[in-house]
Formats: structure tokens, sequence, C-alpha cells
């Protein structure tokens, strides 16, 4: 169904749950990050009416997993329904990732894995990412990328690893509305790869288009809290031209669907 | 969301280059747009003025744009040493006679620099108008923000203190450059369409008041759903934002000062 055939415009946040999939904690060293810390973060997420945030520490991918994964782990441990933990892992550490990712999901009470990288420029297809697949295929975990490097790498690893749920970071937000992307198109058409909409740019209309594209049931909502507000993305969502259904599954259902539900 | 009375001060009629499947080709789709948003007044430059020639561009605005309440014309303006632009004395005199509510300039895209020897003529002449200023440093995502030239800005305000100069699409990579000016110059201004800052329409009114913010979509570019939500969620006051997405805007076109001219 076309964005221009469907019943949407402005539904207010009051009618949903929401959950962000695509979050962090702590600052961001570019930019001015007010109010990032754990308590913090749940204030805004209670004032604006966000259930749960899926959280990576800025610590963990841009300076040491362990560290980070802990920071995450505090979180979680004081917040348990309020943050859902994503685990990082160094790629250029290998001997490392094994150890970290069973803390991580045996110890720490982690959901799902978040990698970075074009921070820790090691590609999505380099050699020393195995362990993760490996372990993320057998435990069924998905797995969050900024980026998977391009189309052809992103359908191989997807049929490669059919139990891992991939997540595409940003390339739903980002995309402008006009002309076929490698990366959708592999969302489109793989069962266990999804998009969020995570961007600091959002083209006007693009989003009614990206869910004729994809489908509503292949995006997910996500901010870069608190690197970024909460709200910003959000209005994108609310104030579609997409029906009240469509937005309930950007908003909550497709990530339950993508994360173990029973997990969080 | 009707009750904060928007003034959408960043708007663009007309077709452009990079058109991502969106562009306000006459008024009536700029009218949709107003509706849809519950936008009260929306301040428009066209996109013949940004991308082919300002005065061409100005002059089919103002056709456009007459008799239409709603809409304020915003002029696209640039020095006049080349002689492809009015000399400033005529510039004014156009701005006066058309009532046009602001002025928008483009440094990077269309090749100039704001020092004062390049610009001090013509914004000399604005300044006398109180005729707000928007610079418009073409910036697409948040990193560009990074390659600013916040020296020319401060030299701008402190060289012009009656003349309301109005940055366009400041990010999450400028407070910690907007923040000093802000503490110094009351006399600038900035627009919130990707003002993602967490929490940060709240910081700026602890800090520096409400009267710094101007409500900004960046239609028909990029999607006001996003800046709407940003204000409706803060953390401020009704007064605050109200000022915020109308009032503040609103006093500074009551503000100039069309017979100096």
């Amino acid at each position: 169904m076309k964005a221009s055939s469907r019943s949407g415009g402005f539904h207010d946040i009051k009618g949903f749950t929401i959950i962000d999939g695509h979050c962090h904690i702590g600052s961001y060293y570019r930019t001015h990050t007010p109010y990032c810390d754990a308590d913090e973060m749940v204030e805004g997420m209670d004032h604006v009416g966000v259930s749960k945030v899926c959280i990576s520490s800025f610590w963990g991918i841009q300076n040491d997993s362990h560290s980070g994964n802990t920071i995450v782990a505090e979180a979680i441990q004081k917040y348990p329904d309020r943050f859902v933990g994503m685990a990082s892992i160094n790629p250029n550490r290998k001997d490392t990732i094994e150890s970290e990712l069973v803390r991580c999901f045996e110890e720490l009470n982690m959901s799902m894995i978040k990698l970075h990288p074009d921070w820790s420029k090691c590609p999505v297809f380099h050699d020393n990412y195995t362990p993760v697949y490996q372990y993320a295929e057998a435990n069924k975990l998905a797995i969050l990328s900024h980026s998977w490097h391009d189309g052809e790498t992103l359908d191989k690893l997807s049929n490669q690893y059919p139990k891992i749920r991939f997540i595409q970071a940003h390339t739903g937000g980002l995309w402008g509305g006009k002309g076929k992307n490698p990366i959708l198109e592999v969302v489109k058409n793989n069962v266990n790869v999804y998009t969020d909409i995570v961007s600091s740019i959002a083209y006007y209309g693009a989003f009614e288009k990206l869910v004729d594209y994809v489908g509503p049931d292949k995006i997910i909502y996500g901010s870069d809290y608190p690197m970024m507000s909460l709200e910003y993305q959000l209005g994108r969502v609310l104030f579609s031209d997409i029906s009240k259904a469509e937005k309930q599954k950007i908003l909550e259902a497709n990530i339950l669907h993508v994360i173990d539900g029973e997990k969080i | 969301m009707d009750e904060y009375d928007f003034f959408d001060c960043n708007c663009m009629l007309g077709s452009w280059m990079e058109d991502k499947g969106s562009s306000f080709s006459c008024i009536d789709e700029l009218e949709n747009y107003r509706n849809k948003y519950l936008i009260s007044d929306v301040l428009v430059h066209h996109s013949l003025a940004t991308y082919y020639n300002p005065q061409e561009g100005n002059r089919i605005l103002a056709g456009l744009t007459h008799g239409v309440q709603s809409l304020k014309q915003c002029w696209v303006v640039m020095p006049s040493a080349t002689g492809e632009f009015s000399a400033p004395s005529t510039v004014v005199h156009d701005l006066s006679i058309n009532r046009v509510c602001s002025v928008r300039v483009f440094p990077k895209l269309h090749g100039y620099c704001l020092s004062v020897w390049a610009v001090d003529e013509l914004f000399r002449s604005l300044e006398k108008m109180r005729m707000p200023v928007f610079l418009d440093y073409s910036l697409l995502h948040w990193s560009d923000g990074f390659d600013i030239d916040w020296n020319e800005i401060y030299a701008l305000c402190n060289r012009y203190k009656e003349l309301p100069v109005i940055l366009v699409r400041m990010s999450i990579a400028c407070n910690r450059n907007l923040y000093h000016l802000l503490s110094r110059f009351e006399n600038l201004y900035f627009e919130l369409s990707y003002y993602q800052v967490n929490r940060g329409i709240e910081h700026i009114v602890e800090r520096f008041g409400a009267g710094h913010m101007l409500f900004g979509t960046g239609a028909p570019i990029f999607d006001p759903g996003c800046v709407i939500s940003m204000l409706h969620f803060s953390r401020v006051g009704k007064n605050e934002k109200k000022l915020i997405a109308g009032d503040n805007f609103r006093r500074l076109v009551k503000e100039i000062n069309y017979e100096s001219v």
C-alpha cells in the first residue's frame, strides 16, 4: 500500500509504546553531549515517553570494549526495565572477542551486539569478525552495525548466518527517497535484515517512501540518544503519512521481534 | 500544536537541483505544507535566488508572494563589487518598497567571504534598517559545522551591533563555539531546524534565555516533523516555546526600520 493511500497524519505519542533501537551512553568527544549518564537518560526518556532504549557505550566503541561494556552493564543493573544492552567488541583484538562475548551475554545480561567498523577501521568482512558471527548465530542474536560495508557483503553475511538479525544503522534514515539503494535492497529482500532511521539528516517526505520501499516490518526507530535528542527522529515518525499500526511496528514491535523478546 | 503560532523562518520556494522528491514548485504546495504542520507564517526565499541568480529569484519571489498574507519574503543578497548585484543603496531601497522581512547570504555557495573589507558597505546599510540577516554556510551534515569560520561571525556581530545575525542549520557540532558568542552578543540568533542537541533547547534557555532561538524547518528539503517534535518536547515554559516558535522572529520583523532608507 502506498503512503498516499494510507490513513496517516499526526498521531500523538500517548498512543504508542516506544523502544529506541539505537542509543549510547556517555559522552561523544566531537560534540557537546549533555545529560548522558544513566540517571539523566532515564529522566529524559520519562519526559518524552520512551519505555526502553538499546545502548552501547561510546567508551566501548571508541576506546576499550571491556570497560565500555561494564558501563552498559551497570546501567542495565540499575534500570533493568529501561536499558537493553548492546555488547561492543574490538575486532582488532581478536584474542579478546570470545571471552568478552561470553562475559557480556552470560554474566552481564546483554541482548544484542554493536559493531562500529568505521571507528575500529576493520571492515565487517574481515576474518576477525568470524567468532562474533559464530557466537551470534549459535545464540540467535541481533547485530547492529554502523556499516555493513556494502549491499553485497550484507547479502552474503545474512545468507551465511540466517539466525542472526542484521540491522543496518543510519541508511534508512539518510536515504533521500529517490532511487535504489544497494543496502536497502538487501533490507527489502532478506528476511533477517533490517534498517534503523537514525540519521541527523532527515529529508522531507523520504520516510514515507522508505516505508513503501522496504516495508513497515523492516524499519526500526532509533535516535543516537544522548549524542542526539530522543525526539528528533520521533517527530519524523509521528507526523508521517502512514497508519498508526505501521507506526507501532516501527516504534516498538520490530525491535522486539529483532531482539529476543523474552530477554528484555 | 497550533497553540505555538509557528513562524517558519527557514523555507524555500521553487525547485532545486538536488530535489530528493520534494519541492514547493508553487504556492499551493507550500500552503499544503503549512496546513499539514499548522504553521501560521512562513518566511521564504526562492531557489532561483540561491541556485541561479539572486536578483532574478528575488524578483520572482516578490511576484509569487504578492498578496499572500501567510508568506513573508526573504531575499538573497550578495556584495556588489563585480556589478552583478545592485549597490547597497539600491538593495535597501528595494527591500523597503517590497516590505522584505529578511535577507539571506550564502558565502560558501556563492563564493565570497564575509570579512569586513568585502561586506562592510552592504552590512552597514542593512544594519541601518535593522534588517535580519541569515548566514547560510550551506551545511548539510553536522560535521560540516567544524568548517564554519567563527571568527568571521564574531567580527560581524561585534561590528554591526544593531544588525540581527541569524545562523542557519546549527547542529550538535556548534555548541563549543556558539555558546561563547551567545554569551557576548544580543544580536546573535540561530535557527533550530538541525539543532539536535540532547535537551539542547532547554540548556540554551537556562544559560541564555529563550530570545536567541528561531523556529525553522528547512522545508521542503528537510523534514519539519523533527524540529516541531524537538520544540514540543523541550522542557521549557509555554511562554518560552511561544517565543521560539514564532514570536522572537515576529519581533525582529516588527523592528525593521523601512523608513530609514
